[in-house]
């Protein structure tokens, strides 16, 4: 049910609830503020409240002053502020700052750009990392990325594609090496045992300015477009929207490819399997009998991989037969969309370089209009990105480029609507895929990603 | 309903004008009957409670600021009368079983999945959009919550009457 749909719904059903004014209510007489009748126990007038606190304050006031005067004669000087607490930055993409005390325990966080605001959009799981330690809130966060999407679960480091997460702490002295490498620890066994291969880096800085810094940040907003305001903010939603937008078209585009690929290897499999009197069997038609020829059993093997790259890095699952898959992908590629893999690529182009005309031309001096967004958004349509995801696209992108001529907090507001709604699509595309079991990557291959990354 | 038009109301209720009163329950009545039935859970409840509301706006109307949010004005009545029934049911809780054993065909299919799929926060943010017309980032300001929380709970609470309704055509 669409949300416009719903709201049809639910008022025609409260139009046909016939309410009535009772009698009673119809006989109860109006206690209009001249009557005074019902002014309850708590509801002076306002002058006569004014007298008594104007008379209470500047009795407090005398009373304040002396006991100042008292309090500085003989009060001795203040001990020095205790520098307390750490910050711990997180970098994933997307990119939080966790404030901690001086026990090391999360006091707040904060997020340090739009792909951390898709993180903290859930106010539960941003309280319930108040009072954890550094490491398992690190991990949380971590978590919760992973089930956003924002982790290759297939990268294990070939062709030099690996995730990283960069772990920063600042404080008014070094850290205490413990917390750290209890961070850089717990990070790094938890992927393990997901079976997703993650280099964590860290840093430490001690900054001289580290109280006024850490001020700073616990005056700052949760999100990160909260606390951006002006000039900047345009910029940086521009930047943010069409980030998203260049985001969206890379990733539908590696999906078109992918396609591509599945499609092309089924046709291999059909063709290998088909003799003079009878049609080839597909790869979700195979049977054991297919499989005993050794380059079959080859083809099917490779095919097993581009699906899981489908399901882990889409979401979409073509695994197992889901009644008929092949009709589901034909469909996509052969049909009135993109005729070749040629003609899709120049959409692609035409596409990217309005992108990048936009990125340089200053918006507010020449307006951004909806029909150059068209072609990318149409193209993301078309590829089917993600159900939620692709709706707060296609709601909010075209409508991103109107924004910007509007005034700086009409920006941020419907930015937030939109982050929201990101934010939820990617939990729904990819959270069931990154909480699938794998298998636990040991001691010595997770040796062997570091020794391919170079980072041992 | 609009926010300025229902201050105006409110203000002529407050010099006595019946006629005002009228078009302001009239304009109300269906807003607080969805908030009411979402908590109570059965529609005579709810009705008792638009009527209560309202006989307590007549009777505290002195003690609405002008030129504030009527709407927020009359919910907060509204909530704090199912707050109220909510707690004496714990009493009467014979009573209530007896009302829901001569309960009819329901007549309001889609407020009944409201109340019984959704958290009460989940009920407010739906009932407080979708029927008292507030906005979003309105709504975040009331409850104290970011605008990106209001919008995702909002969302969620849509998700999980879709699927309550998948299922029970299932």
């Amino acid at each position: 049910m669409k949300n416009d749909e719903f709201l049809s719904a639910l008022n025609a059903e409260l139009n046909s609830a016939d309410l009535p004014m009772s009698e009673k209510l119809k006989a109860e007489p109006i206690l209009a503020a001249e009557n005074g009748k019902n002014e309850g126990a708590g509801s002076r007038s306002p002058r006569k409240n004014r007298r008594l606190w104007l008379s209470v304050a500047a009795c407090s006031a005398a009373a304040c002053v002396a006991a100042i005067c008292i309090a500085s004669a003989l009060a001795p000087a203040a001990p020095p502020v205790e520098a307390l607490g750490a910050c711990m930055s997180l970098s994933i993409n997307p990119a939080v700052s966790v404030l901690l005390d001086s026990e090391n325990k999360v006091k707040k966080v904060l997020s340090d750009n739009s792909d951390g605001d898709t993180l903290l959009q859930d106010s539960e799981f941003v309280a319930s990392l108040t009072g954890l330690s550094a490491a398992e809130a690190a991990k949380k966060l971590a978590e919760r990325a992973g089930q956003s999407g924002y982790f290759d679960l297939l990268a294990d480091g070939t062709d030099g594609k690996y995730n990283q997460i960069e772990v920063g702490f600042e404080g008014a002295e070094l850290p205490d090496g413990s917390v750290v490498s209890a961070v850089k620890n717990t990070l790094t066994q938890y992927f393990k045992e997901k079976g997703v291969f993650v280099y964590v880096e860290t840093s430490q800085t001690a900054r001289e300015d580290f109280q006024e810094y850490l001020a700073s940040l616990e005056k700052r907003a949760t999100e990160w477009l909260d606390h951006s305001a002006g000039e900047e903010t345009k910029t940086a939603l521009k930047d943010s929207a069409y980030g998203f937008a260049a985001d969206a078209l890379k990733h539908s585009f590696a999906k078109y490819d992918l396609y591509q690929a599945i499609y092309a290897k089924n046709a291999e499999i059909v063709a290998q399997t088909g003799g003079i009197f009878a049609e080839g069997s597909s790869y979700w038609e195979l049977t054991d009998d297919d499989l005993l020829d050794e380059t079959v059993s080859a083809l099917e093997a490779e095919m097993d991989l581009l699906l899981d790259q489908m399901y882990y890095g889409f979401g979409e699952d073509y695994r197992v037969d889901r009644g008929d898959p092949l009709f589901s992908l034909t469909g996509w590629i052969l049909g009135e969309k993109f005729g070749t893999m040629y003609e899709g690529s120049m959409k692609v182009e035409a596409a990217a370089e309005a992108l990048a005309i936009y990125r340089e031309t200053d918006i507010s001096q020449t307006g951004v209009r909806t029909e150059h967004l068209g072609a990318f958004v149409a193209f993301t349509t078309m590829h089917g990105y993600g159900g939620g995801v692709i709706n707060a696209l296609q709601s909010a992108l075209g409508a991103v480029a109107d924004w910007v001529q509007e005034q700086a907090g009409a920006y941020i507001e419907r930015m937030q609507g939109f982050i929201a709604d990101w934010s939820q699509g990617l939990y729904e595309t990819y959270a069931e895929a990154f909480n699938e079991g794998r298998e636990e990557i040991s001691d010595e291959r997770y040796e062997e990603f570091l020794e391919k990354i170079q980072k041992n | 309903m609009e926010k300025e038009l229902l201050d105006k109301w409110l203000t002529q209720v407050a010099a006595g004008n019946d006629a005002a009163f009228e078009r302001l329950y009239e304009s109300m009545k269906r807003g607080v009957f969805a908030f009411a039935y979402a908590y109570l859970g059965n529609r005579a409840d709810a009705e008792d409670a638009v009527q209560d509301t309202f006989l307590q706006v007549k009777r505290k109307i002195a003690l609405y600021k002008r030129g504030t949010d009527a709407r927020a004005w009359i919910f907060q009545i509204a909530k704090n009368l199912a707050l109220d029934e909510l707690r004496k049911r714990k009493t009467r809780q014979k009573a209530q079983t007896e009302k829901t054993e001569i309960a009819v065909e329901p007549a309001f299919p889609l407020l009944d999945e409201i109340t019984a799929a959704l958290s009460n926060e989940e009920k407010e943010i739906v009932i407080l959009h979708a029927v008292w017309g507030y906005k979003h980032r309105e709504i975040a300001q009331m409850k104290g919550l970011p605008l990106g929380t209001v919008t995702w709970k909002y969302n969620a609470a849509i998700e999980k009457l879709r699927k309550q309704r998948k299922e029970d055509d299932e």
